[in-house]
């Protein structure tokens, strides 16, 4: 044997291998360089976490501090699958009962995230979620449970493996983290205008889903707090790679101007009248002319902010905003308004209402009694068409608009809820002579309810309109108010002396002759105006279907209240004197002295008489 | 001590040093508290093996039947530990002491000493079949195997794999031992490919982003691990990966810990230390003044260098994952005492290699003869020569191709003064 080969053989095992350090490093070089960047991006999607903590969601309160809308801490029971692994059907007998599920159900929610997790894997799911919203004094029973259970484990161990298992099981089977549900403590007391919370991103939180918990969102939910960090394979955080902390801010009180028993009870009130008269919807509104706070806004049908999904989700429109409506009758006073403003009429200036049937650019106007010569004052008690029209053409198209535009027709209130209607004013080069004639008497045109409202509290508020306000404060976490409303005066819509006098005007719509007496309180001088809006669709007017409204103000001498009542389509009766002027009254009657507002009229102030249906 | 020993001590030094920072850097894994000591007490213990195979004479060794003691020792070993009771089963393999311990590492360095010797004592027969194929590979094959059915693949094929070496350079026609690998390999193929799943796990490395859920993670995670790492990295303990991603990152994964904390720079200096391990222990080999020596030699550099190459194939997913340690690095006191033991060993070879006389100058390196080989080729030789075929002309005018000059080298430097010619005889 010579040693030549065995050097050949040598040198070519060191060529080869030397072959084989030259591919490793070449390998290294791939990985570590050219493809550097693609692996960090795919290493940082197992090694960074980036987490959210959740603020508390802010109160909601009334104008004296009672609670509207207020947050419950409970608890999001989770399952950890890594420390259950094989034991499953004991961890779901201890943890099925406080939660109130089966165990079968328990169970089967573990093994069925188990199998999805693929049977090669080693990671198993860290987190199966087990129950939403479980109050704490359950989560209490439930860990109470776990710390005694021993999961089919002998319950005396008798080596150290055991006990580390049975420890391992009851300290980090289950875990929870800490979630709020929201609570309305009156229950579905001004439901569409407080709207309703959904869980938010995550299943954590909640988030505004419609009404003032949608568009106050940014307010009541605060602000999330994050923490960008780095983890281990178990999902424990890295607290020395910590990149970003950013506590989580909590969310602010709103205070509103509404003021919940008055709105209560008008609710209730309006539940009697819906009653009565099946309208498909119905609102009131209440308002202080003198500085646009909405005092109570009664929706019918109620939404309940408890089970928003229950029913379908067009109830959480808010009728009163959303809706476009023809005003009807109700904007006579408005025209009356304009023609004294611009000096076209006075109060006791004659129109001759040809005895009920006009015709007018080839189309009829009809009032529903026949009048001969009737003043403005009486034009508007006993609401004749064919003088609010004569009243309109004397105005003038652009005069007219304009004034309508001062009251705020056609524009949006700024209210901040969303889905307000604009209303539709038509525009100047439309208004030919006979659609000034119909808009002079609510046709033609479409308002919103608050629209209507806010333009008779500016005549009640001697012409000065003001901005509706809903939020009256916001309080930051600390308590410390950090938006503070005031009344705020849009435009003086007409002249004081104007405004006076229609206000005159309105008081005889309730006195005997008018077409709402039905409207006048008990207790306190008011003055109204009825309307009653045929419905149109795309084919015309329909037959049968009518707005019915009331909108007034009590008391006549110095307004404090504006009251605006809406029926839609109501199905017994249609006449705005008829169907809403009662529970304006009665409104009235109950909102007034609660507000520490004096009677001047003193009817009903008698005590121990019997009352009876006859009275 | 000369130049090869000196590189070879200090690049197994610093490969040791290396790996004690790098095992600290995993401490905070939350494993066993005092894996660093171990690991510190191993390395000490370590040292002092490895110091005492230097001092002795590894000619020893083939004395006394010393080999076939310790062949049989390795092999009793190997089998006692599969006997329940003395051994533990850890992750499915049956490879430990109850008191801890490998008797696989142990075997490693046994059945290469009696390769070595059986190699040496039989060199001139070792061309034939029965003498030069079946014997020697009936004794490492029966470690191997043994290794095997404990489940311990790597260890298996990577002792295999060095004695192949060993026998090749030792003489055995590198037909039988093809033929055999060739044989082995179908067989092992047919019996794996016959399991889809065994076959998803020897395959997985191939795509283990695919298998990242799975059987791919360990090796998915060490490419990511590697890969954030770049080109200089963070720098100690600045690994990620080490928190619970990729499994056994102390041990069989260490290197992509050093890849993620020390980027391109720190695993090519790994690269290279393990290079000048090689390249010395090569040096060693060829200076070596008995074949034993030789044989010796090169079994335990090709040991450690396919060791510390196939750990880092795998964590860079150029092979199976197959759970080897990286020499010198890994944490595993029974691999780190082997490691210690073989580079003592070599070192002692070096020691008693033959001095070139005193007064003379010593005979030209390999490179350098390689080197005058080349010019004299590129300037002596009719590089035009009709009788040359036309490839050899054409690597003639290359001149520069590693294989061709190695050759050379090979040849010019244990080219006797009067070159006997080659016969089919001498051969």
């Amino acid at each position: 044997m010579n040693t030549t080969r065995q050097y050949r053989v040598l040198a070519l095992m060191g060529v080869a291998v030397s072959v084989f350090f030259g591919i490793v490093a070449l390998r290294l070089v791939d990985i570590q360089v050219w493809r550097h960047d693609e692996l960090r991006v795919k290493a940082e999607r197992f090694t960074r976490t980036r987490r959210y903590s959740e603020p508390w969601r802010g109160d909601v309160l009334d104008c004296r501090g009672r609670t509207l809308a207020t947050g419950l801490p409970v608890k999001t029971v989770y399952a950890d699958l890594t420390v259950c692994s094989n034991r499953f059907e004991e961890v779901a007998a201890v943890i099925a009962r406080p939660l109130g599920m089966t165990q079968g159900r328990v169970a089967e929610v573990m093994r069925k995230a188990a199998q999805g997790n693929g049977p090669d894997s080693p990671r198993a799911a860290k987190a199966i979620l087990l129950q939403r919203s479980v109050p704490l004094w359950i989560w209490e029973n439930l860990t109470n449970a776990l710390a005694q259970a021993d999961f089919g484990l002998p319950s005396e161990p008798t080596n150290r493996r055991q006990r580390l298992a049975r420890e391992r099981l009851r300290r980090r089977a289950v875990f929870a983290r800490d979630d709020q549900v929201r609570v309305y403590p009156l229950t579905n007391v001004l439901g569409q205008v407080l709207g309703f919370v959904q869980p938010g991103p995550d299943a954590i939180g909640l988030k505004g889903a419609a009404g003032l918990e949608l568009s106050l969102d940014s307010l009541l939910g605060g602000v999330r707090g994050v923490c960008v960090s780095e983890q281990d394979a178990a999902g424990r955080e890295l607290p020395f790679a910590r990149s970003q902390w950013t506590p989580a801010v909590d969310g602010s009180s709103v205070e509103l101007t509404i003021d919940a028993a008055i709105q209560q009870s008008v609710e209730r009130m309006l539940a009697a009248a819906v009653l009565r008269h099946e309208p498909r919807c119905a609102s009131v509104i209440i308002l202080r002319p003198k500085t646009g706070e909405i005092l109570a806004w009664a929706s019918s049908p109620p939404a309940s902010p408890i089970r928003p999904a229950e029913g379908p989700i067009d109830i959480w429109r808010i009728y009163g905003l959303s809706d476009r409506l023809e005003p009807g009758s109700v904007l006579k006073v408005l025209v009356v308004a304009a023609a004294f403003e611009h000096g076209s009429a006075t109060p006791d200036l004659p129109y001759f209402c040809e005895h009920g049937r006009m015709m007018f650019q080839g189309g009829a106007l009809r009032d529903h009694r026949p009048y001969g010569t009737l003043t403005v004052r009486d034009i508007i008690a006993k609401s004749s068409n064919i003088g609010a029209a004569k009243i309109g053409l004397g105005v003038g198209p652009e005069r007219l608009r304009e004034v309508f535009l001062r009251f705020g027709l056609g524009q949006r209130t700024g209210l901040p809820l969303r889905g307000e209607t604009p209303g539709y004013l038509p525009s100047a080069d439309k208004l030919t002579r006979l659609v000034l004639a119909r808009a002079a008497i609510g046709q033609g045109l479409a308002v919103s309810q608050l629209q209507l409202t806010l333009a008779v509290g500016a005549l009640a508020n001697n012409g000065r309109l003001m901005r509706p306000l809903l939020v009256k404060e916001v309080r930051a976490p600390d308590g410390k108010p950090s938006f503070q409303a005031s009344p705020v005066a849009v435009r003086q819509a007409v002249r004081p002396a104007v405004a006076q006098a229609v206000i005159e005007l309105m008081r005889g719509v309730v006195q005997p002759g008018g077409t709402g007496t039905a409207g006048q309180p008990r207790l306190y001088s008011a003055g109204a105006k009825t309307g009653t809006a045929q419905k149109a669709n795309e084919h015309g007017y329909m037959r049968g279907a009518y707005t019915s409204w009331f909108v007034g103000f009590a008391p006549a001498t110095d307004p404090e209240l504006v009251v605006s009542v809406m029926f839609d389509e109501p199905r017994r009766g249609y006449y705005g004197g008829e169907v809403c002027a009662p529970l304006f009254g009665a409104v009235v009657d109950e909102v007034g002295p609660r507000l520490g507002i004096r009677a001047d009229r003193d009817t009903a102030r008698r005590v121990g008489n019997l009352a009876s249906r006859g009275q | 001590m000369n130049l090869k020993t000196a590189i070879l001590l200090c690049a197994a030094g610093s490969l040791a040093a290396i790996g004690l920072v790098s095992l600290d850097s995993t401490m905070v894994d939350g494993g066993d508290p005092n894996r660093l000591r171990t690991h510190a007490w191993a390395l000490a213990l370590g040292g002092g093996l490895g110091l005492a195979a230097a001092l002795i004479d590894y000619r020893r060794l083939s004395r006394h039947g010393l080999p076939r003691i310790l062949l049989g020792l390795s092999l009793a070993a190997l089998a006692l530990v599969l006997v329940p009771g003395i051994g533990e089963e850890i992750n499915g393999a049956r490879r430990w002491f109850r008191w801890g311990g490998q008797p696989s590492e142990f075997a490693k360095v046994a059945v290469l000493v009696w390769l070595a010797n059986y190699a040496a004592c039989h060199l001139g027969r070792m061309s034939h079949f029965q003498a030069g194929f079946v014997t020697p590979l009936l004794g490492s094959g029966a470690a191997s195997l043994l290794i095997f059915v404990e489940q311990d693949w790597g260890t298996a094929l990577l002792l295999l794999g060095s004695s192949v070496t060993m026998l090749t350079v030792a003489g055995t026609r590198p037909v039988y031992l093809g033929g055999a690998g060739l044989g082995g390999l179908g067989l092992l193929t047919i019996l794996v490919r016959h399991d889809p799943h065994r076959w998803a796990r020897l395959i997985c490395f191939l795509d283990p982003e695919r298998y990242q859920d799975g059987i791919g993670a360990q090796q998915w995670h060490g490419l990511l691990s590697l890969g954030t790492g770049g080109l200089f990295g963070g720098f100690f303990g600045s690994g990620r990966h080490k928190f619970g991603f990729v499994p056994e990152q102390h041990t069989d994964f260490i290197f992509s810990l050093i890849g993620e904390e020390l980027g391109l720079s720190g695993t090519l200096l790994v690269l290279g230390l393990f290079f000048l391990v090689f390249k010395s222990g090569l040096s060693i080999a060829w200076g070596a003044g008995d074949p034993f020596g030789r044989f010796l030699a090169v079994g335990l550099t090709s040991l450690i260098t396919y060791q510390a190459l196939v750990n880092m194939g795998v964590v860079t997913c150029l092979l199976p994952n197959k759970g080897i340690p990286l020499p010198f690095i890994s944490y595993g006191s029974s691999d780190l005492l082997c490691m210690c033991v073989a580079t003592g060993l070599l070192v002692s070879i070096a020691r008693h290699s033959p001095e070139p006389p005193a007064g003379q100058t010593p005979p030209p390196s390999p490179e350098d003869a390689a080197a005058l080989e080349r010019r004299s080729a590129l300037h002596a030789l009719p590089l035009g020569d009709e009788k040359r075929p036309w490839w050899k002309r054409i690597s003639l005018r290359l001149g520069r191709v590693g294989a061709r000059n190695a050759f050379r080298a090979a040849r010019s430097y244990q080219r006797p003064p009067a070159p006997e010619p080659l016969t089919r005889e001498t051969c």
